[in-house]
């Protein structure tokens, strides 16, 4: 490249120093030079392609435009084509540097070594040689190298260019940390649980670098477009070269010919071509930035057409984990019944215990709880200081003959018993995800007509988070297979335009995420299944950013026309006013080189908005 | 069998579009697919004869694109 800028810079000295020059054949001599010094590694591409057999290359059709110009003695158009030809390829690889790079920096999250223990001594090792197991550190300022568990000291760490989100997270000994993070605050100790191949980091650079090899229709209709363009143009240009002479009197075989240069000049199709996969890299930069990892090119110019969002529930809409919302206390402490609730169920791993105790921050006296029994599909009974305690559903109470108030709020009710005695009762419920009351109103704003939530839950439940978040429409208490169904009934109705958007955790979700024309798993980075089974992955658990994709794919895409539009637009114009005898050789060049440009300029403002 | 190369050196996505067609050519070849961005290239075989299919796929390239580096990951 930069050697192609100098040749360029030479070039454009000998053709200003022949424009001062006033003797012909001095003149003439000095552009040739110029022509040489920027054309001649085109001249030898071209001789080589042409052994190949390949006559539409654009090396060789610069070659033929420019060594005509000089047959008919036009030296300084000769000189000026093929300078302009060489900015023009000298811009275009500087920008494809610059975006490839740009990404690449988004994306620096590779580790270089980890440290690791060996018995008093830290050691550098490559990430790759550490194995399950093995304790390594993490110094402040350092990336965290593989998959592991905090068995030492607390941090902050700094997750921005896996998820985007520049808050750093609080991390403590029991946390299960995720390579590629930075270690922001405090030394810390990892035991390492996966090895690096199958860590995080690998999986997301791997899924990244091979992010848009499925390509876009777009780029399927410009590359189409571009192998039919240079051999009809290459073709029009000959039969203009040929043709007119012949058949019209006295026509002058060199102005023709000279026509047909300008249309051989406009020919190459490279300059079509560049802005769009470039367009699309940008696009798919700017998602992983935000924290969301598109896997193809193709996904990002489906969203853009998308109209229909179907939830999962569980875990995308809601938190996924179950909350004390109220507690209902009849003659006795609120804290006094969770605690007694919590005793029932201490030895229970229900969600609903976990729940329970995640609630009570007391220490539990484990000697005061014997005899905990479980009831499958009721609850527990169990004797805590010497009482007799009933904690569970309805159906327990009323086999125990407890007189109970039947408590209607939405969500899991648990009722409390001491020695046969109603005390009350506590509702434990799933909590809506801060996120999804803005994501709603921001998907609908985008242009999605449609919401739809699948869902396992009961209808009660499930009504009341529809009602709360807008949701257009929701299906409650499905199995895993009638998800499936309803999912395929969706597709079918719809026109085939329209995109159906499936989003859930991706864990049990698979089979559906794979029917969906675009399928988005959440929050699963680490999770094999998540990273396979989908076509995008959301590093965050924020629903909010699908509605962030859909704005940078609808920018894309409008950039995307507007660059095969402009392109075709102007070769088209150039095409006929050079037919017309209006344009010269210097314009055919110049329009040509200056929309691939502009065209270039135009891919690259993707990367550049600083928030959708 | 899906083989994975790391392309450098390519001109422009034009070029690789008609590189793809060329090496789609090579028999055992099922699809192939360049992503000139990523410098990345993808080739679909049959299973049998890797090791013919991968000299013939290097073999073109270099004839092709006698400037680009090819390299297996």
């Amino acid at each position: 490249m930069k050697k192609r800028k100098e040749k360029i810079i030479i070039s454009i000295g000998l053709f200003i120093l022949s424009l001062l020059i006033h003797n012909n054949l001095i003149k003439n001599i000095i552009l040739m030079l110029s022509y040489l010094v920027v054309g001649l590694d085109i001249l030898k591409k071209a001789l080589r392609n042409i052994k190949h057999g390949k006559i539409f290359d654009e090396n060789f059709l610069m070659s033929l435009a420019t060594i005509g110009a000089i047959f008919i003695g036009e030296y300084s158009e000769a000189v000026f084509v093929m300078l302009f030809y060489q900015i023009g390829e000298l811009f275009q690889s500087y920008a494809v540097d610059k975006s490839r790079k740009r990404v690449a920096s988004l994306m620096d999250i590779r580790p270089d070594y980890a440290n690791i223990i060996k018995g008093k001594k830290i050691e550098k090792v490559a990430p790759n040689e550490v194995n399950i197991g093995q304790v390594i550190v993490v110094k402040p300022g350092e990336k965290v190298p593989l998959d592991g568990i905090i068995i030492e000291g607390s941090s902050l760490l700094n997750t921005v260019a896996l998820t985007g989100e520049s808050i750093p997270r609080k991390v403590k000994v029991g946390d299960e940390i995720l390579s590629g993070c930075i270690n922001s605050d405090e030394v810390i100790k990892i035991k390492v649980t996966q090895n690096f191949r199958e860590s995080t980091v690998s999986k997301i650079l791997d899924l990244v670098e091979n992010a848009s090899n499925r390509k876009s229709k777009s780029e399927d209709f410009i590359t189409k477009f571009a192998k039919y363009y240079t051999p009809v143009v290459v073709i029009i240009a000959l039969l203009l070269a040929l043709l007119p002479p012949l058949i019209i009197k006295n026509s002058n075989f060199n102005e023709w010919l000279y026509k047909s240069l300008s249309f051989l000049v406009v020919s190459c199709p490279c300059a079509l071509v560049i802005s769009i996969p470039l367009s699309f890299f940008g696009g798919l930069g700017a998602s992983s930035k935000i924290g969301v990892l598109v896997k193809g090119s193709n996904y990002l110019e489906m969203m853009a057409n998308s109209s229909i969002v179907v939830c999962d529930k569980t875990g995308t809409l809601t938190e996924g984990v179950f909350e004390v919302q109220s507690i209902n206390a009849i003659n006795m402490e609120k804290e006094a019944l969770l605690k007694i609730a919590v005793y029932a169920e201490y030895y229970s791993n229900h969600p609903i215990a976990q729940s329970l105790k995640k609630t009570y921050k007391e220490n539990i006296d484990e000697k005061s709880i014997t005899n905990a029994k479980e009831i499958s599909g009721e609850g527990i009974k169990a004797t805590i200081d010497n009482q007799k305690v009933l904690v569970g559903n309805d159906k327990l109470m009323r086999n125990n003959k407890i007189d109970y108030l039947k408590n209607n709020s939405i969500g899991t009710v648990i009722y409390i018993a001491i020695d046969n005695i109603f005390k009350g009762s506590i509702v434990i419920a799933d909590k809506i995800k801060e996120d999804s009351f803005k994501a709603i109103p921001k998907l609908k704003n985008t242009g999605i007509k449609k919401i739809i939530m699948l869902t396992g839950d009961k209808e009660n439940i499930s009504k009341n988070i529809a009602d709360k978040l807008g949701i257009n429409a929701y299906y409650s208490e499905l199995l895993p297979n009638e998800k499936v169904q309803k999912v395929e009934e969706l597709i079918k109705e719809k026109s085939d335009k329209d995109k159906l958007i499936f989003v859930g955790d991706g864990i049990n979700d698979a089979p559906v995420l794979a029917i969906s024309d675009i399928g988005i798993s959440m929050g699963g980075v680490g999770s094999d299944a998540a990273i396979e089974s989908s076509d995008i992955v959301l590093m965050t658990d924020e629903l909010s950013k699908i509605a962030e994709v859909i704005n940078i794919s609808k920018k894309t895409m409008t950039i995307v026309k507007e660059n095969i539009i402009l392109a075709i637009a102007v070769k088209i114009v150039i095409l006929l006013l050079s037919a017309f005898g209006i344009a010269t050789m210097w314009e055919a060049v110049f329009g040509d080189v200056g929309v691939m440009i502009i065209a270039i300029l135009n891919a690259l403002r993707i990367m550049k908005v600083k928030s959708y | 069998m899906e083989l994975k190369f790391k392309i450098e050196g390519l001109d422009c996505p034009n070029c690789a579009s008609s590189l793809e067609r060329e090496l789609a050519t090579i028999s055992g070849v099922k699809n192939v697919s360049i992503n000139f961005m990523n410098s990345k290239m993808l080739v679909e075989t049959e299973n049998e004869n890797i090791e013919e299919i991968i000299e013939n796929i290097k073999k073109l390239v270099k004839d092709e694109e006698p400037d680009a580096i090819l390299t297996e990951i």
